[in-house]
């Protein structure tokens, strides 16, 4: 073998033992740190954010609702990550219009997170996207919509960026609308692309919340208590609309508001749920629980004559309590009416601290109604033991000395208009998870009076909206109203010690109609600076207003026919209200016959059929749709020979 | 003398036989049978990952579909409750020349009966034959 072929393969075999020591070095020695950064470069571990719940009204329209939108961030530690410089440089060029400051500053020595940009629009996303910048990554976030504005802002509070809720019911339910987050594994390839999951763990939506709160009412009450705060100029206001028959909350509203789409520009006061947190001294309205004890404890009765004195009671130490006009003998009916302190306070001292405080207790006074709405606050109702008599009694009789929140106060008259049923004060109705549905029942909280006195007092409460009453102004057209107005004297919590300014509460509560109740509305203007101040001035309108146009909206025929024809002599019935509504004309009736008895309803309409058989006494049993074609029993049947009801076959285009 | 010769010899490689190497050829049968499924391993386990890679590609570009669908359904619901917004329904009712029901515009049977069944005994009503 020559010199120079072994020459030859000496080197080639040093070339090859060198090229195998490397490989022995990359691929054995340094396996472990070659390995992890490949995994790191090519394998990520993603987090799947659960999808959060929606929330609902009672009638299914969407208020709150999340949506998933790109959010960018950046990991400074991957091989082609440019710098910090340059990096930012290119995302400020992809999204001009994007406030960027800060982001420089949030790239620390060490760090391999650092969010750039979140919750991008669409098209934003898109454009980072398209501009490829090395060490950007995308994650998808949640992002939380409320579709109608500002509407039942309070009630539904609002989340914060990292979707965690911040407020109202977001925040009280988080837990359960927020879900479980997931998990992937992804090995992507050299572009980015995810060539492999090697594991994964869904995310766990979020439960949805179905709301006892009706937008459609809601949007009733914002608009009139809105306008009613700025009409009065007022510093806020407050409205609640239950339902007396389930504890049910229709309607929330608290003024001023704001929108929780854009929560961080609205100060605290407009974030205030004043429905529930702030708690005032309610004043007249609460005459209501001194007349309930009062009946209850037999010590009064709607008819008996009290003397309120000319207007004017003096208590020890030469405390004038004063009535705004000087009444004498009032029956204890027109006591409430006109809402005489005097004749309340006399009455309150009657029934004694005792029994007030402890009927105060019984409807709800001095602790939380226990709605499932945060930072409720209970109150304040000063132990028994702490009144000094005469005083205390007499100033908590019309509702002074002690506070009480609107939903308190609505609370209580809810339990009155529904027959003396205390219920908890309910805002979600259903809870929706995947694995099942929790329906919330109406839940009692008490029985504070009896139905006998529930009806007393109702009786009394309808006076002060008739004539003679301080809240006419409440009243609604087609229905009796039961109700009271309330002007309470704040402290001026500056100083508390100079006593009560001139800060009034003015309020009105009560419910419609007043012997079928559906609906317990309460609105209160805090501090009205336009003209009078009093309850059945300022919040009696917006009461009539709300009531008007949600029983409208909820179908609730007229039911107080003494308005429709009042000089009429004969006995007013809704059967006389319904043909005055409803005139049918002479077409619109069924011929009488010759022989008498059941006249021919053959070409009427079923619903001009249906007034007419209700004008004659007579059920009917309608069959098909269109006009009638046949009748049974048929016509001219003795009236006596005619059943509980009448058959009535409807056929389509045989209109007479 | 001008003497020149050539020797014209056909020269025959008698002792050159081409003849076929029969070793040989099964040597190369064996190292193709040896080879060919090892190779053949080979190429199958490159086209199932091409095959994996392309399905892992298909499943993510499924899956961003599904996502871009799920995106825009969720945004049309959200589109759908804004465009219910009670505000906007009043606007637009306002503008049809809707308004609120008026006294007694609003009467249900039931109302009707239940009224009629309060006031006044049917007999008394029947007795009069011809409706009112």
């Amino acid at each position: 073998m020559s010199a120079r072929v072994v020459l030859l393969v000496g080197a080639l075999a040093l070339w090859a033992a060198a090229v195998a020591g490397r490989l022995v070095q990359l691929q054995v020695v340094e396996h472990g740190r070659f390995g992890a950064l490949a995994a790191r470069q090519q394998q990520r571990l993603e987090e799947l954010a659960p999808p959060r719940g929606a929330i609902f009204d009672a009638k299914g329209r969407r208020l709150a609702a999340s949506m998933e939108v790109q959010s960018a961030f950046a990991d400074p530690t991957l091989p082609e990550f440019p710098g910090v410089a340059p990096f930012v440089r290119q995302v400020e060029k992809a999204l001009p219009a994007r406030d960027l400051s800060g982001l420089r500053e949030r790239f620390e020595p060490g760090r391999r997170f650092v969010w750039v940009a979140r919750q991008l629009e669409p098209a934003e996303a898109e454009r980072l996207e398209e501009a490829r910048i090395p060490g950007l990554r995308f994650d998808t976030e949640s992002r939380r919509f409320y579709p109608m504005g500002s509407l039942a802002s309070h009630v539904l509070g609002f989340v914060g960026i990292d979707h965690v809720g911040l407020e109202g019911l977001e925040y009280l339910y988080d837990e359960e609308i927020r879900g479980t987050p997931g998990w992937r594994r992804v090995v992507h390839d050299g572009e980015g692309r995810p060539v492999e999951r090697p594991g994964a763990v869904a995310p766990r939506p979020g439960a949805d919340l179905h709301l006892e709160i009706d937008a459609a009412i809601q949007y009733v009450v914002e608009r009139v208590l809105r306008r009613t705060v700025r009409e009065h100029r007022a510093e806020g206001g407050s409205a609640v609309v239950l339902d007396p028959r389930t504890g049910g909350v229709l309607a929330l509203a608290s003024m001023p508001d704001f929108d929780p789409g854009s929560f961080a520009t609205a100060g605290p006061d407009q974030r205030r749920n004043r429905a529930v947190v702030d708690h005032y001294e309610p004043g007249s309205t609460l005459k209501m629980v001194t007349a309930t004890a009062a009946i209850e404890a037999g010590l009064v009765e709607p008819d008996d004559r009290i003397d309120c004195l000319n207007g004017a009671i003096t208590l020890e130490r030469g405390i004038r309590i004063r009535d705004h006009h000087p009444y004498g003998l009032l029956s204890f009916r027109d006591v409430i009416a006109k809402s005489s302190n005097v004749g309340t306070i006399r009455v309150g001292l009657h029934v004694g601290a005792t029994r007030l405080h402890e009927r105060l207790q019984a409807f709800g006074f001095g602790r939380r109604t226990g709605v499932d709405l945060p930072s409720e606050t209970a109150g304040l109702l000063p132990p028994a033991e702490s009144w000094r008599e005469p005083w205390t009694t007499a100033y908590i009789s019309f509702g002074q000395g002690l506070s009480a929140t609107s939903l308190q106060i609505a609370n209580a008259f809810a339990a009155v208009a529904g027959g003396g049923t205390l219920y908890r004060p309910r805002v979600v109705s259903r809870i929706v998870r995947r694995d099942g549905v929790e329906e919330r029942r109406p839940e009692v909280a008490g029985r504070p009076l009896e139905p006998d006195t529930a009806r007393v007092v109702t009786s009394l409460l309808e006076g002060v909206v008739e004539p003679g009453g301080t809240a006419t102004r409440a009243a609604v057209p087609g229905h009796r109203v039961a109700g009271k107005s309330g002007s309470g004297q704040q402290v001026d919590l500056a100083d508390v010690g100079a006593g009560y300014s001139d800060r009034i509460m003015a309020s009105f509560v009560g419910w419609v109609p007043s012997r079928d109740p559906r609906l317990v509305i309460l609105v209160a203007i805090d501090h009205p600076r336009n003209g009078p101040d009093e309850g059945g001035y300022v919040a009696a309108p917006a009461f009539r207003e709300m009531a008007t146009e949600i029983l409208a909206y909820l179908g609730v025929p007229a039911s107080d026919d003494r308005l429709w024809d009042p000089d009429d002599g004969a006995e007013p019935t809704l059967h006389r209200v319904a043909a005055a509504a409803l005139p049918l004309g002479s077409e619109g009736t069924p011929r009488p016959v010759e022989a008498g008895g059941l006249p021919e309803f053959s070409g009427l309409s079923a619903r001009q059929a249906v007034l007419a058989s209700a004008r004659l006494g007579l059920q009917v049993r309608l069959h098909g749709r269109g006009f009638v074609g046949r009748q049974s029993p048929p016509a001219g049947t003795p009236f006596e020979q005619v059943g509980p009801a009448l058959d009535l076959w409807l056929q389509e285009g045989v209109a007479r | 003398m001008n003497t020149s010769y050539v020797v014209r010899r056909r020269v025959e490689n008698e002792y050159l036989v081409r003849v076929r190497d029969r070793r040989w050829r099964r040597e190369l049968g064996l190292v193709v049978l040896a080879v060919l499924p090892v190779a053949l391993g080979l190429l199958l386990n490159i086209w199932a990952q091409l095959r994996v890679l392309q399905a892992s590609y298909d499943i993510d570009a499924l899956e961003q579909q599904l996502s871009e669908l799920e995106d825009r359904r969720q945004q049309l619901e959200v589109t759908e409750a804004s465009l219910s917004r009670p505000d906007r329904v009043r606007g637009l009712a306002l503008e049809l020349g809707m308004t609120l029901p008026r006294e007694g515009d609003l009467v249900t049977a039931e109302s009707l009966y239940a009224a009629r069944s309060d006031s006044s005994p049917p007999g008394a009503r029947r007795e009069g034959g011809a409706p009112r």
